[in-house]
């Protein structure tokens, strides 16, 4: 910890907690994975302050480094010790929400999009939680612009109670792969 | 913003381009475009409505799940990484030196007699002790990060029970009770591979105290006062032990601490 730079990222380490906390949690699934994911995050952004550039959004920054390391590391450790992608109780995620109406409709909600498949929820989460444009998304997810697109159709349609069987749904292409379509 | 030449509109599914009208995505032409098309086509307009029914209040839901996240603990674990990234930084600067004294030894051989005046004066400054570190760590504690800890005497009793448990020391909430300071938080942590505990009380005059106690295996040592990185310290040594008590409060309060806990702990 040498130059002044470091104090900018802990500072916004410090204000971003809660929000990464937040996407660990829709990416793992788990809330101890979770905690581990943000803490592991800390100390990557911290090896890498000075990578870090000023004026540009430290938010996005730091949410590509938890992604990378979730990917990377964590997830592809529970793939190899053969424990799923996401724990079988992860609907109880979002049980310590206080028992407010506002928080048992938030809930619903919480589900339903932790119930999409991993790709679709990201996107959903990036584009319509943490207001990232497409192109952001697509930047953030390194891939093409029109795969958020169908990953959102895709994601849209789940929610609307659309089957695969509707016409209209026929002959489009799968992204579930992420392969892009120009 | 999607523009028609972007995607090759014409390739693309009808889900994702009403998809991105919806969301606002589509640039002025490719809007206009849809809009014709869907005059024309009834079928469409249907789609856009069912693919509208997909959406959700996702940034209130989503709101509400920030607020369940354990603030308290994942400002610990930052606080926790500061430090120890200051602390290897730190150990980098010391192996800077050994380098630098290499160097100057080289000058020292070279130079003859002359240098041997100047070596003294090149001694490593020390690896930061373990007060420096935690009060570096107490320094990016604020009444905040306790306040928002709810009072739960049965958590905290199991937190007191296991650190204790890393000292070899029997520990209770009652042992470690002061007048006018709530025990919040029992925090196990780790010193270069020794076993370090923070008690974390939150005063309501003076914010955060903290007593904190290493497992360090030094000789006993009698309470002494020494202030860092703006805290008063009161420290003590005993029994293989290291005590500390920290925090913005007036010394002669903390040494009043100390010697209520030190006969208990």
């Amino acid at each position: 910890m040498t130059a002044r730079d470091n104090d900018a990222v802990i500072e916004g380490l410090s204000a971003e907690l809660t929000r990464l906390w937040r996407y660990a949690l829709v990416l793992s699934g788990n809330r101890d994975t979770a905690e581990d994911l943000v803490q592991a995050t800390c100390v990557r952004a911290l090896e890498r302050s000075e990578q870090f550039q000023a004026g540009t959004r430290l938010d996005r920054w730091l949410i590509s480094i938890l992604r990378s390391i979730w990917l990377n590391e964590i997830r592809a450790r529970k793939v190899r010790q053969g424990q799923g992608l996401v724990d079988a109780d992860s609907v109880l995620v979002f049980d310590g929400l206080k028992e407010t109406e506002t928080n048992i409709f938030a809930a619903q909600v919480l589900r339903e999009v932790q119930g999409l498949p991993e790709m679709q929820r990201e996107a959903v989460y990036l584009v319509y939680v943490e207001g990232l444009t497409y192109r952001e998304a697509a930047d953030a997810l390194t891939v093409p612009i029109g795969t958020i697109m169908s990953r959102l159709a895709a994601a849209r349609g789940r929610l609307a109670g659309l089957g695969p069987d509707d016409p209209m749904d026929a002959g489009r292409s799968s992204e579930e792969d992420g392969s892009p379509r120009r | 913003m999607v523009r028609p030449d972007d995607n090759s509109m014409a390739g693309m599914a009808d889900d994702d381009v009403l998809t991105a009208y919806l969301d606002g995505e589509l640039d002025g032409t490719a809007r206009a475009a849809l809009e014709v098309r869907m005059l024309a086509e009834p079928g469409l307009k249907v789609r856009l409505d069912q693919l509208a029914r997909g959406g959700r209040p996702f940034g209130a839901a989503y709101a509400a799940l920030l607020a369940a996240a354990p603030e308290a603990r994942l400002q610990a674990k930052l606080a926790a990484a500061v430090a120890a990234r200051r602390a290897r930084s730190e150990r980098g600067d010391w192996r800077r030196w050994v380098t630098a004294i290499a160097a100057a030894l080289v000058i020292f051989i070279a130079g003859g007699a002359a240098g041997y005046l100047v070596l003294p004066q090149l001694s490593p400054p020390a690896a930061p002790g373990w007060r420096q570190v935690v009060a570096e760590y107490q320094g990016l504690m604020t009444a905040e990060t306790l306040d928002v800890i709810p009072n739960d005497p049965t958590a905290v009793a199991a937190e007191v029970s296991a650190a204790g448990g890393k000292l070899s020391l029997d520990l209770t909430p009652d042992k470690l009770a002061l007048p006018d300071a709530a025990l919040k938080r029992a925090e196990i942590l780790d010193f270069r591979g020794k076993p370090l505990v923070q008690l974390a009380y939150l005063t309501p005059d003076s914010g955060p105290v903290a007593l904190c106690i290493i497992a360090n295996g030094r000789a006993d040592e009698t309470q002494a006062f020494e202030t860092r990185e703006g805290f008063n310290i009161v420290f003590w040594t005993d029994n293989g032990r290291g005590y500390m008590l920290i925090g913005k409060a007036p010394r002669d309060r903390l040494e009043a601490y100390a010697d209520t806990l030190a006969p208990r702990v």
